[in-house]
């Protein structure tokens, strides 16, 4: 039988599997033919197996880097199953968490009958008649309803309460509740300290004692410094381990409207339908013990109710796949060295009677059987770091204790079929290549050079192209799947690319020193194994470059369509609207001990002056001259033609932002604000100053000003009626060059008088010299602090930079398998080539000779894998980048384009990544010469 | 191999006489087998008698040449197509007088083996040289012979290898197991050697 | 041709044990063996007598447990590791019965190996290679890569990179032993050139007939040298019979 497809009779495009094998028997012979094959089918697995185990024993070094490359994603993924799974709670146990020793948790949402679900969740009204506003009950009327011998105690479960933390105001949650009532206790748990008993005590969860930096004993004060209460108990809540404060009733001035109660109680009779439709009848849902277990819906986090939505989904299953491709491109060198080391078996095997098909099952048993191991490790692993990691998970991950120790069968059996799917992948590529191994040579135990397969790079560069057309096609039409489907497409076309490029750099690399010329070539000699690995690094290399492009690219849009709001350095402070006013003085003096400030000036925001008309509805807007109004809306849903004519049209060449974000603050100023707010030159301040005096307005977009005028619209109405009635004045106006910040229009007070306006201090603009730190902010909010609550803002350079750590985060995951990656190949290169480090030993070669070869080796791939990954990546950004900017380019409003920038600083970890696998090489790699014995 | 034979070979070349047989003879066989004139001439009368060859008018410096009749080239033919039988050969008087050695008292058949081997392995060596000293293309048949015997040479050698080896697995049937005395004839090569 | 100044490989009474307490093989006892420029010396004996463990010795590639190795007079236990593989590629060429090339380099990059490794120039390492090539028999092949080679061709590679540059010492461990004996016999005759011109050789074999290359055999059983010939005289000498 012949083991070589291409030597001996080949099979295409026969009539069906059995055209090869001889199955000469008619009708009668069909089944047993059949039933033979199905036992040689069975044995020769059952062989491939065996050996696959054997081999796995002998080969350590190999198994074990292949398990923990298969084991480490199955851990994780099971870790995240598991811990999944606890998390969501089943029907009974949500029940005993709400309900703790209580028979039943009652909410009153309604004043008219209403009906309710068999899970208390969903209800509606009865009569579909309008339902009425809640009615705040006492626990006297909810006694009333359930009749003698019933015990009820209220909870109020999301309540806002602000606190104070040193300088600052701590917006906490608040959850009203009796401790020292039996039924509420039983619904939390009492961790130390004892339960408060009056309305000046309370308990605090831990997280809340950790946040606020107070201990049982201490005391907490509320924002406003009305009230100060005793932390007397710490106490948790299962199903919110975050901060948390207990409160009892009481403990919060009354207005606490639209905060909702549940009512645990206790009845002396059982909870039956009777009793539960009739608390129906008075508006009031019952959520009681009992009622179906619910069907489990897959949902992507705990405490979200809709299930995952598909895009999403897709989205999930591709970045899997990527990740699969990368397990199969790290596993795949060690079966192909596996299978380069047992030729000489593979052969024996062809010699004993094996066909192609045979010799393809011994190699894909191996990753069967691996597979197999490490998804049973991972798994095992998983399950059991998920069991001892479920404190640290619930505190800091869900933020509420789990049901219960539990895995979840179904996906765990899923990630085990995958890693195992993985494993055969893998193997698959080096199974192909032993049933076409030659024989002869094989036997001999030379190896047969590898041949330099047209058709792979074909097949490869089509793909590299298919995929690269399906990125940009995506990318138009701004579908995330597509896009991913492309690159996918496109990565494995590249990895199809890798061996022939390998043998052509290596036929290129005759020039070079000694040890790289060897690393080359035997990367290139052992493609099966060089190509995935270096793959392995492109693929990483390349998805985090791509990924880190495209940020960079959005932070640079973002820089560039950010506007500042005042000149950089110079900061508002803000008060909120409600609160007393602050002397100016105050906030003057503050300013200059502790912010070095220059001028500090007060702004005025104007409103309707109440003694001249309505004030209910009140706008003050300038009027753009309608000959420089853009004729189209952005919400028009315009025509393509109709883009094209406003993106031709000069009124509409405002940015996207302008029409969505775009309004015009408008403030009442004698002139001592505008230069802080806006930073012009003196001369021009001095300009607008002359007339602001003279009675006239300020307006820094300078399309509002028509022959020096400005027209400023007030429309004022009571509401009632929804009716306004507005007003259009023509104001003496002037527009500063060089004005920074949004669009402003500031009065005059005289100006704001003729309106009909009045205005009060709204904040502070406050001029210095150089941007303060936080430091200096504290201090200044501490001064001001006995007059209330302030907020700074402070203007930034630019906008906050948030993704430089994602950014070096992305690069770090890639230079992570760049490493490992090179590591591996570098190791099993080192073991293929035992033989000629012995002969370099008997040649003379020094002992730095071997960590030289190993820091080439390690180069060839990181390095390689690298170039290539950043080469793919780029091309990848600027692919999907500049088909968004081709369809931003039709598009009306205007939408900036996403610049072309290189993410430097994370190519920077990645040039230094395959450095850095070098190095490791190098000095991981013993010096010692396989024949040098020598005992020194 | 005979001189009769031989010299019917040299004569199928062409005729010739007495003293170019005998040194055609001498530089085919590489010296290793010298003849004086008289084996030549008592040898051609013999194979003259027998028919084998016939002798030509002498020639005007007195040399009689001979030439090879029809039934010397069926002899000759018939020589060269017939295996050498190895019972032909004399008695092999080596291994004759190494089983004598093994069986005799006071005989050290190590030492007796050990010498007989270097003896041969010089042998050899001198065979080595010689033929590496000839290798000139028309130098092929006396390299071939040299051959012959380098084989043999290496044959014996690798046969007192394995003596040696034998000897040092032998254990002489012993009369008496309480003797302290080993028998003279074998000396256990290890225990010597630890001995040192 | 003769006094001590000559030896180019001069071991002293060199022990050599592997392993510790019971566990411990005695690879060689007691060894004592000169070659000389000029001289080929052949190692016999069965497989596990030490021989192989004699040729790393000499190479450097092992250290004695105790005794002395030198190398043109050079004490081997006064080089560190650095100093033996340069020694190795200047001083020594070294033939295995197989595994010998590098399958990454081609034949003349293999033969430039050493030289390469010592620091000369690209262009001077092969000429000097395809020089050694030619001396060889191979002058055509240089650039075939090992697996294009059949294994004489290899072999007579091999041999080129041990004799390529100035080399004193030529280590040979069964070179002929994948070989069928005409092409075993043409490398052994490469060997026995290179001596005539002034090289040292030790030769490892297990075949009479390739020792008899030798000028002088020892046999080695059980770590000890049991005999040798007498060192043999010229071609003249020989066929004059007075060698005898």
């Amino acid at each position: 039988m012949t083991v070589r497809p291409g030597g001996g009779v080949r099979f295409r495009a026969g009539p069906g599997p059995a055209a090869g094998r001889a199955a000469p028997q008619p009708a009668p012979g069909a089944s047993r033919g059949g039933r033979r094959r199905a036992a040689e089918l069975v044995g020769s697995w059952r062989a491939a197996l065996r050996i696959a185990r054997r081999e796995a024993r002998r080969a350590r070094g190999r198994t074990a880097l292949v398990l923990a490359m298969i084991a480490l994603p199955v851990l994780m993924l099971t870790f995240v199953a598991a811990s999944y799974d606890m998390a969501q709670l089943t029907r009974q146990e949500s029940i005993d968490r709400q309900l703790g020793d209580a028979d039943a948790a009652l909410r009153w949402i309604s004043d008219v009958p209403v009906v309710q679900d068999e899970n208390g969740e969903g209800w509606v009204a009865r009569d579909a008649e309008q339902v009425g506003p809640v009615v705040p009950a006492t626990a006297e009327q909810v006694g009333a309803l359930l009749g003698p011998g019933a015990r009820v105690t209220e909870v109020k479960r999301w309540v806002p309460v602000s606190v104070r933390n040193g300088d600052e105001d701590e917006a906490m949650r608040g959850r009203v509740i009796d401790l020292g009532d039996p039924l509420a206790l039983s619904t939390v748990r009492m961790r130390g300290g004892r339960a408060p008993a009056g309305p000046d005590e309370i308990a605090a969860s831990p997280a809340a004692l950790r946040r606020l930096h107070v201990r049982v004993g201490g005391t907490v004060t509320a924002a406003d410094g009305s009230r100060r209460y005793r932390v007397v108990g710490v106490v948790e809540f299962p199903d919110d381990l975050g901060p948390v404060l207990a409160l009892q009733p009481g403990s919060l001035p009354p207005p606490d409207v639209g905060t909702e109660s549940t009512w645990l109680v206790d009845v002396p009779g059982p909870v039956d339908d009777a009793l539960i439709r009739r608390l129906n009848e008075h508006g009031v849902v019952v959520t009681a013990r009992g009622g179906p277990e619910e069907s489990r819906v897959l949902t992507l986090w705990p405490g979200t109710n809709s299930g995952a939505d598909v895009n999403e989904m897709g989205t999930g299953v591709l970045v899997g796949g990527l990740g699969l491709l990368e397990v199969v491109l790290l596993v795949g060198p060690a079966f192909a060295v596996g299978v380069r080391r047992r030729r000489r078996d593979l052969a024996l095997v062809a010699v004993a009677g094996g066909d192609a098909a045979q010799l393809r099952r011994v190699v894909l048993a191996d990753g069967v059987v691996l597979g197999c191991l490490g998804a049973v490790a991972g798994l095992a692993l998983g399950v059991a770091a998920a069991f001892a990691a479920r404190p640290l998970v619930e505190q800091y991950i869900f933020g509420a204790r789990f049901g219960g120790y539990r895995c979840w069968p179904v996906a765990l059996v899923v990630i085990a079929g995958v890693a195992v799917l993985a494993g055969v992948l893998a193997a698959l590529a080096p199974a192909w290549t032993a049933a076409r191994q030659d024989v002869v040579a094989g036997l001999a135990g030379r190896r047969t050079p590898p041949r330099n397969r047209g058709r792979w790079l074909a097949v490869g560069l089509a793909l590299a192209a298919g995929g690269a057309a399906l990125a940009a096609l995506g990318a138009a039409r701004t579908a995330p799947t597509v896009i991913l489907v492309g690159l996918i497409l496109g990565e494995l076309g590249l990895v199809f690319c890798t061996p022939t490029l390998i043998g052509l750099l290596a036929r290129l690399g005759r020039r070079l020193p000694l040890a790289p010329r060897i690393a080359l070539r035997d990367a290139s000699r052992n493609r099966a194994s060089a190509a995935p690995a270096i793959s392995a690094v492109m693929a990483a290399v390349a998805a985090s470059v791509a990924l880190g492009s495209y940020l960079a690219s959005e932070t640079a849009r973002g820089a560039l369509s950010y506007q500042a709001t005042m000149p950089t350095g110079n900061l508002q402070v803000q008060q909120p609207p409600d609160q007393r006013p602050v002397p100016p003085a105050v906030v003057a003096e503050a300013a200059r001990t502790h912010l070095d400030a220059d001028a500090v000036a007060p702004v005025h925001t104007p409103t309707c002056d109440p003694t001249r008309g309505a004030t209910v509805i009140c706008e003050i807007v300038p009027v753009l001259p309608p000959e420089r109004t853009c004729p189209w809306q952005p919400s028009d849903g315009l025509s393509a033609a109709d883009r094209r004519q406003a993106r031709a049209d000069p009124r509409c060449q405002l940015r996207a932002r302008d029409y969505y974000g775009g309004y015009v603050q408008v403030m009442v100023d004698d002139g001592a604000a505008l230069p802080i707010l806006t930073g012009v030159a003196p001369a021009t301040a001095a300009t607008a100053n002359a007339v602001l005096r003279a009675g006239g307005a300020v307006v820094t977009d300078p399309r509002y000003v028509v022959h020096g005028r400005v027209a400023v619209a007030v429309d004022r109405g009571d509401g009632e009626s929804r009716s306004t009635d507005g007003t259009v004045s023509l104001l003496t106006a002037y527009a500063p060059p060089g004005a920074v910040g949004p669009a402003r229009l500031l009065l005059s007070p005289a100006a704001a008088s003729r309106l009909g306006l009045t205005w009060s201090v709204s904040s502070w603009a406050v001029s210095t010299p150089a941007t303060p730190d936080e430091r200096q902010q504290r201090t200044f909010s501490a001064a001001l602090r006995p007059y209330g609550s302030f907020y700074l803002d402070v203007a930034q350079v630019g906008p906050p930079a948030e993704d430089a750590p994602l950014l070096l985060l992305l690069a770090a995951a890639a230079g992570l398998i760049t490493v490992g990656a090179a590591g591996i190949a570098t190791g099993l290169a080192a073991a293929e080539g035992r033989a000629d480090l012995s002969t370099l030993a008997a040649v003379g070669a020094s002992p730095g000779v071997r960590r030289l070869l190993a820091l080439c080796q390690a180069g060839v791939i990181a390095g390689l894998g690298s170039v290539l990954g950043i080469v793919a990546g780029l091309g990848t950004a600027v692919l999907v980048l500049s088909s968004t900017n081709r369809r931003y380019a039709a598009s009306w409003p205007i939408e900036d384009p996403y610049p072309l920038v290189v993410p430097w600083s994370a190519l920077g970890v990645l040039v230094l990544v395959p450095l850095v696998a070098m190095l490791g090489a190098g000095l991981f790699t013993r010096s010692r010469l396989p024949v040098e014995r020598r005992l020194d | 191999m005979s001189i009769r034979h031989g010299l019917l070979a040299l004569l199928e070349r062409g005729e010739m006489y007495g003293y170019q047989l005998r040194a055609a003879f001498e530089e085919s066989t590489g010296s290793t087998w010298p003849l004086n004139i008289g084996q030549v001439y008592t040898t051609l009368s013999r194979l003259e008698r027998d028919g084998l060859v016939r002798s030509l008018p002498e020639s005007e410096a007195g040399q009689r040449p001979y030439e090879i009749t029809d039934a010397g080239r069926a002899d000759l033919a018939l020589w060269f197509a017939t295996p050498v039988s190895r019972t032909d050969r004399p008695r092999d008087e080596l291994s004759i007088k190494l089983a004598l050695a093994l069986t005799t008292p006071g005989v050290d058949v190590r030492s007796v083996v050990q010498t007989q081997r270097a003896a041969t392995m010089r042998a050899l060596q001198e065979l080595t040289r010689l033929k590496y000293a000839s290798d000139r293309p028309e130098d092929l048949p006396w390299r071939l012979v040299l051959d012959a015997m380098v084989f043999q040479a290496e044959a014996e050698v690798r046969w007192l290898d394995h003596c040696e080896t034998s000897l040092v697995r032998y254990r002489p049937p012993v009369q008496d197991p309480q003797a302290p005395a080993r028998p003279a004839g074998v000396v256990r090569p290890t225990d010597e050697e630890a001995r040192r | 041709m003769s006094g001590a100044d000559d030896a180019v490989l001069d071991l002293r009474d060199v022990h050599r044990t592997h392993g510790v307490g019971p566990a411990a093989v005695h690879a060689l006892r007691g060894v004592s063996l000169t070659v000389r420029a000029g001289e080929l010396v052949a190692v016999m004996g069965p497989s596990g007598s030490g021989k192989s463990t004699l040729l790393a010795l000499a190479g450097g590639l092992d250290g004695p447990t105790s005794g002395e190795v030198r190398v043109e007079g050079q004490p081997l236990a006064g080089l560190d590791r650095r100093g033996l593989a340069q020694l190795r590629r200047r001083r020594i060429g070294y033939i295995f019965q197989n595994l010998n090339l590098l399958g990454s380099l081609s034949a003349v990059e293999n033969v430039a190996l050493p030289l390469e490794l010592d620091g000369t120039g690209v262009r001077r390492a092969r000429a000097l290679a395809l020089a050694a090539l030619a001396e060889v028999g191979l002058p055509d092949l240089g650039d075939r890569f090992p697996d294009q080679l059949s294994g004489g061709q290899q072999q007579r590679v091999a041999i080129a990179r041990a004799l390529v540059g100035e080399r004193r010492l030529v280590l040979a461990d069964e070179p002929t032993g994948a070989l069928d004996s005409q092409t075993g016999e043409a490398v052994l005759h490469l060997l026995r050139r290179r001596v005539d011109a002034g090289a040292a050789g030790l030769l490892v074999t297990h075949e009479a007939r390739h020792a008899g290359w030798a000028d002088r055999v020892v046999f080695l059983r059980d770590g000890v040298l049991v005999d040798s010939t007498a060192p043999l005289g010229s071609v003249e000498q020989l066929l004059s019979g007075t060698g005898r």
